[in-house]
């Protein structure tokens, strides 16, 4: 078992920041915990690094419950937002920090950083100051600084923020396959869906101080359970429904049908922009004929408004979809996806 | 570029000459071998020479600069301490704000207001304990109490540019509060501490009001001296000596700056932790 949170609620004063949180990663896991600004997952980090206490529930590391135990004695480490690093220390004791505070013996020390250094291609920075280094390099300190005292978990809190956008999916790519080499436990906060659609085992998404739902990245995106999670993650058309018989959709675009389960009489189901089909004439099932309102070219794929509904697809058709032409839309049913209920 | 305005030359001129001919007229004076009047005679260091050999000015110069080291010394531990303790405040933010402009209240007493009350404190005092009999150990007391606020100020404004997140990060990796203080928090504000160290002892040196309610008849500071020199007359060795306080506070107020400064570039440090 690498980490159990149990129930675990947080105030700030009268606010809410946690309320009942409850997840389980397994050891080795790259899981994230996705959500929006202020939806308490900076909390939930910090209170499993042990930076701040919970106000009730309990954490287990390792079997071990570490509720009450402050960070300084958890076997836990942060990469931190904006990396945190030691200004005045040089990049080699920045990283020697944790060692050097427990008292490790000197031989030890220089072995670890050097291996540690060696390992995110720091060696020819080591003796440079943190303002003399790039962003990616300072990243690449601060997950040493992490690493290098072995810790059961590493916590990244919004590791790529601080990257321009070019070098981010570089890194996510270059993070992933660190996760993997080290087989180490990973738990990343972030509020960016593709970043974590990239890096995850698994991702929790929160919002409101509650963890909406746990999944694979597969499952998050294609299963999404509710309003909040089909919107927040990629692109969503979203509408109402009445069920009939077994798989029967009523809906303002006609009667559909799904192949999912409908847990409900009346509800939201809904659909990704590139599980909408185009064509030219009538395919036969789960269709519908409505007119172009818009059309957006993207390179790879183009994206089409349709009128009235502002019902929007995706597809890597080179057709080119003027206003006003009529277009047959084709629901997958494998992918028309009834939310459970809002609460 | 445009050419000034004339008014503009004028009037900047006169301003810094409004500032600065009393100083310059001192610091001239001070090389003037002539004794008396407003004549000059010829250049000469002889009042420097003078100044330095008459044992009065050497006393207060002495019991000036004791006073100055000693009340900086305490005031700058416990500005920092107190800065330090006012950021980590534990017991609510009203408490913590409160606390926060009684902290500025010394900056902007009146020194004559806070003089008085000090000497109304040693009084009481003086019944417990003969020690607070004005001298030396009253005075340093006296200006540690408006020193005090200044060192915490400037303090406290480097803890802000620091920010929360290296603190953390430290804690993360295993450091206990010691091991905090001694390697990342009092390194980080070295260049606060010094300058706010600064600032009182320059504020020591030249204040006249505290030390004249506070001190005893074998106190006598500089700025005392020569308030009593002037009351008889104007002697050229008070030119020579106000010449070198005002070169000292001079220097101390440039490296002051010139702390400030570094402390404000690494504020835009782009390492620096920030929430």
């Amino acid at each position: 078992m690498g980490l159990e949170v149990t129930d675990v609620s947080k105030h700030y004063g009268d606010v809410p920041a946690l309320n009942r949180v409850s997840l389980k990663v397994e050891k080795g896991e790259f899981f994230t915990i996705l959500g929006p600004s202020g939806c308490g997952k900076t909390t939930l980090l910090k209170i499993i690094a042990g930076l701040e206490l919970c106000d009730s529930g309990r954490i287990s590391i390792g079997g071990e419950i570490v509720t009450k135990i402050p960070a300084n004695k958890r076997n836990v480490n942060t990469v931190f937002q904006n990396y945190a690093l030691f200004p005045h220390l040089s990049v080699y004791e920045n990283i020697a920090f944790g060692l050097r505070s427990r008292k490790f013996n000197r031989d030890i020390i220089e072995e670890r950083v050097g291996k540690a250094l060696e390992m995110l291609q720091l060696t020819h920075t080591s003796e440079r100051y943190p303002a003399q280094l790039s962003g990616g390099q300072q990243q690449r300190v601060a997950l040493a600084r992490a690493l290098v005292n072995e810790p059961a978990i590493l916590l990244l809190d919004e590791p790529m923020s601080a990257l321009d956008a070019r070098l981010r999916s570089q890194v996510q790519v270059e993070l992933r396959n660190l996760q993997r080499r080290l087989g180490k436990t990973f738990i990343m906060v972030t509020h960016d869906q593709d970043e974590a659609l990239t890096v995850s085992d698994r991702i929790a998404v929160m919002n409101l101080a509650t963890i909406v739902q746990i999944g694979t990245p597969t499952e998050i995106y294609e299963r999404p359970k509710n309003k909040f999670v089909a919107n927040f993650i990629g692109d969503a058309n979203m509408f109402e429904a009445t069920r009939t018989g077994d798989s029967g959709l009523i809906t303002e675009y006609g009667t559909l049908e799904t192949s999912l389960p409908i847990p409900w009489q009346e509800g939201a189901v809904v659909i990704r922009p590139e599980n909408i089909r185009l064509h030219d004439s009538n395919p036969g099932f789960n269709t519908l004929p409505l007119k172009v309102r818009d059309s957006i070219y993207r390179g790879d794929h183009q994206e089409i408004w349709f009128e009235e509904n502002n019902l929007k697809a995706k597809t890597t058709n080179h057709t080119l979809y003027r206003p006003g032409t009529e277009v047959w839309l084709e629901f997958l049913k494998d992918a028309l996806v009834p939310l459970n209920e809002e609460e | 570029m445009k050419k000034p305005g004339l008014l503009l030359v004028i009037s900047s001129v006169g301003i810094l000459l409004f500032l600065y001919l009393p100083l310059m007229a001192v610091a001239f004076f001070s090389v003037n071998s002539s004794k008396y009047g407003l004549v000059w005679k010829e250049f000469s260091f002889k009042w420097y020479v003078r100044m330095i050999q008459d044992p009065y000015i050497l006393n207060a110069a002495l019991n000036t600069l004791i006073l100055a080291v000693i009340s900086t010394a305490v005031a700058t531990t416990l500005g920092t301490a107190l800065a330090i303790g006012m950021e980590n405040f534990p017991w609510g933010k009203r408490l913590k704000s409160f606390l926060d402009s009684i902290l500025h209240l010394p900056v902007i007493t009146p020194d004559i207001i806070l003089a008085a009350a000090l000497v109304v404190v040693f009084m009481f005092l003086r019944k417990l304990m003969s020690i607070f009999e004005p001298g030396l150990l009253t005075m340093t007391i006296g200006h540690i109490t408006f020193q005090i606020a200044f060192v915490a100020l400037v303090v406290r404004s480097r803890i802000a540019s620091i920010g929360h997140n290296v603190e953390a990060a430290a804690r993360d990796l295993y450091a206990n509060n010691v091991y905090l203080l001694w390697h990342v928090t009092l390194p980080l504000l070295m260049p606060g501490i010094i300058a706010g160290a600064m600032l009182a002892f320059t504020l020591s040196l030249d204040d006249f009001v505290i030390s004249f309610f506070t001190s005893g008849p074998k106190s006598v500071t500089l700025p005392l001296l020569i308030y009593a020199s002037v009351r008889r007359g104007i002697t050229p060795e008070i030119h020579a000596l106000s010449t070198v306080i005002l070169l000292l506070t001079v220097i101390l107020v440039f490296t002051f700056e010139r702390l400030t400064r570094i402390q404000n570039r690494a504020k835009n440090n782009p390492a620096k932790g920030r929430k």
